[in-house]
């Protein structure tokens, strides 16, 4: 993968990005409500009510408090929170380690167990395994993540409370940090047991966003590893006297990477984008959350501000995922 | 004797009948000597190589025969002892070269995965190896073609990379199966000499499957010709060549062009003669059956 390619996509995100920009400005200024009157108290004058329209720009015509909001964007002012009363960079940035640990966790948990399936069904093919996979995917697709976290929650928190209903951490810890990625800073340091009770309470959550994209991928990698197992370089393989554990995960899974990527690469966006509902449900303190209070006080700055950085996590994660294309097919890598 | 193939039946499930494909083969293959299988496309030559080699399609079932390595039934033997001698000991060259090698790998890895499996060779003896036997199959600068992948060699390269791979472990019996069908025919004459030659010079028995009596007549000593699953008739090539024999052969003789002499006509095999076959390939299944059910 030429730096080239990367530059060029890295620009292209530009103007996606403006687009996202302008479409989420609009939008909240067409919808109704109006954040000032939500944040008064009743017996506010019309006097104030103004004073606070005019302090947040609001008083100007939509063209022009664009024009503002852009003008302060390119100098990295996304402007201040109406319901928190802080800087918005600073609230998303601060909330964001969370949910790509979240994220992150839901992720590898996806491809770990997706993986696992698809190959102990290949393997094992014509077997109950075989037929026990395709009846666990047909199930985990069937259900979207939000119904899933409600009955994670049913089963492994209050029927069997195993794992913590809600939050990151027991609050009174959560001060031993010096960042913002508990997981990754606690695993770094060695104290797993800070990192055991992180990924208990991820475990629930991650488990919920992982579950739909497990099925998908359990699903295609197994249709393309049977694809791929009838070709003639497997049948030369299996001439060059190697087992068939080698011959499925050496021979034919790399060559299977490369329709899986293409044909999941999506859902791992709509993970994310899952992570809203998931962090909503849990109470996990991401940028998901933020974004529901936000929406739900009319923080029109906030609004803006974490959806941007959602869209930005979505341009990323596409180029992560035409990266991960190149690095599987040898043909694409010139 | 290496190899020797005794009454093989083979059937295959397509859609819930069991249509036979192999009827009874017969095959004997001498320690260092060439056999061509010769028939045309669809007569089960792919077939009994992939019985030899127990890579048979899940849906197709050995039904009864032999098929003695060295002596020993490969059909009695238990499975992973049988796989032992994949690689090491009986080797294959397939058909299409182009689809024969993994598109993921490095020429290098493919070449010495399977000596570090077999020869117990490490990593730079396997690539010391690797670049012998390229050289020995007319390889220029062996050492480039080592970091290619497949689908930035030719169809020819490939096939003779397959070639060096088969090669490689020093085995005793090579399948080739129409190793030069995919390629053009000026490549296909070189891929020819380079088959006779490295058996010449290693001693290796060949079993060749073609569908071309030409290619026969240029590298094989004996020959055994197959049609619908059965073996019509088997002998040195040079008697096939100048005697009376089966009219299929006869037929498969008139259809294959003569180097020789370019301008002669080709006769392509006649439905009478097709019809007659199939007449008679039913009623050896008839009889099979009969005596199946008398047992
Ligand atoms: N996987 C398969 N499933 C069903 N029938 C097959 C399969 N492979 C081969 N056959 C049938 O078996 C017969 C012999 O095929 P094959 O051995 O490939 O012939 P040849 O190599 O001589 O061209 C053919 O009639 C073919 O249609
Ligand atoms: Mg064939």
């Amino acid at each position: 993968m030429s730096p080239a390619f990367l530059l060029r996509r890295l620009l292209l995100a530009v103007p996606t990005l403006f687009g996202v920009a302008v479409v989420v400005f609009v939008l909240l200024r067409i919808v109704p409500g109006d954040p000032i009157a939500m944040m008064v108290p009743g017996e506010a004058t019309p006097e104030d009510i103004a004073r606070l329209r005019e302090s947040y720009g609001l008083d100007k015509s939509i063209p022009m408090q664009f024009v503002i909001y852009l003008d302060h964007l390119v100098r990295g002012d996304f402007g201040v929170s109406i319901s928190l009363k802080q800087d918005v960079l600073t609230l998303v940035l601060g909330r964001l380690p969370a949910t790509l640990e979240l994220a992150l966790v839901a992720i590898t948990l996806s491809v770990t167990c997706g993986f696992t399936l698809a190959l102990a069904s290949t393997y094992w093919r014509g077997t109950w395994i075989e037929s026990g996979v395709d009846a666990i995917n047909s199930i985990a697709l069937a259900i979207p993540e939000f119904l899933w976290a409600m009955l994670l929650i049913l089963a492994f928190a209050v029927l069997m409370p195993l794992f913590p209903i809600s939050g990151r951490i027991d609050p009174m810890r959560a001060t031993a940090f010096a960042t913002q990625f508990y997981l990754v800073e606690s695993l770094v340091r060695g104290q797993f047991g800070l990192a055991r009770e992180l990924l208990g309470h991820l475990a629930l959550p991650a488990l919920a966003l992982a579950l739909p994209l497990i099925a998908v991928i359990a699903r295609v990698l197994k249709s393309s590893l049977q694809e791929v197992m009838v070709q003639d370089y497997i049948l030369l393989a299996r001439i060059k006297g190697f087992s068939n554990l080698r011959i499925l995960t050496r021979e034919a899974l790399p060559n299977a990477l490369l329709p899986t990527i293409t044909l999941t690469g999506v859902h791992f966006i709509f993970l994310v984008g899952g992570t809203v509902l998931v962090e909503l449900i849990f109470a996990y303190p991401g940028i998901g959350n933020m974004l529901f209070g936000a929406a739900s006080n009319r923080d029109l700055p906030l609004i803006q501000g974490v959806t941007l950085v959602f869209a930005l996590l979505f341009i990323l994660l596409n180029i992560a995922i035409e990266l991960s294309y190149a690095l599987v097919n040898p043909r694409l890598r010139h | 004797m290496i190899l020797d193939i005794e009454n093989l039946r083979v059937s295959i499930n397509a859609k819930g009948t069991r249509t036979p494909v192999l009827r009874g083969a017969h095959l004997q293959l001498e320690q260092g000597k060439i056999l061509g299988l010769v028939g045309e496309s669809g007569g089960g030559k792919t077939m009994v190589c992939k019985a030899i080699l127990g890579v048979l399609p899940e849906s197709a079932r050995i039904e009864s025969g032999a098929i003695r390595f060295e002596g020993r039934d490969l059909l009695a033997m238990p499975a992973r002892e049988r796989r032992g001698l994949l690689g090491r000991s009986i080797a294959m060259i397939l058909q299409n070269p182009m689809t024969a090698l993994n598109p993921v790998f490095r020429i290098e890895d493919q070449m010495t995965d399977v000596l570090r499996l077999h020869a117990g060779l490490d990593r730079a003896q396997a690539r010391a190896r690797a670049l012998e036997m390229l050289t020995a199959v007319h390889i220029r600068e062996p050492e480039r073609v080592l970091r290619h992948y497949p689908h930035e060699l030719s169809g020819g390269m490939c096939q003779r990379v397959v070639i060096s791979i088969a090669f490689s472990c020093s085995p005793r019996l090579i399948i080739a199966d129409e190793p030069t069908t995919a390629l053009d025919v000026t490549v296909q004459h070189q891929i020819l000499r380079l088959i006779r030659e490295l058996q010449r010079k290693t001693g290796t028995s060949v079993l060749f499957i073609t569908h071309d009596l030409g290619v026969v007549a240029k590298i094989c000593d004996s020959v055994s010709v197959i049609y619908a699953g059965r073996i019509l008739e088997s002998g040195p090539v040079e008697r096939i060549f100048s005697s009376q024999h089966h009219p299929y052969t006869q037929a498969l003789l008139d259809a294959a062009p003569r180097y020789d002499r370019p301008d002669t006509a080709l006769h392509p095999v006649s439905p009478e003669l097709r019809e007659q076959l199939a007449r008679e390939a039913e009623e050896f299944d008839r009889r099979v059956d009969r005596e199946v059910a008398h047992a």
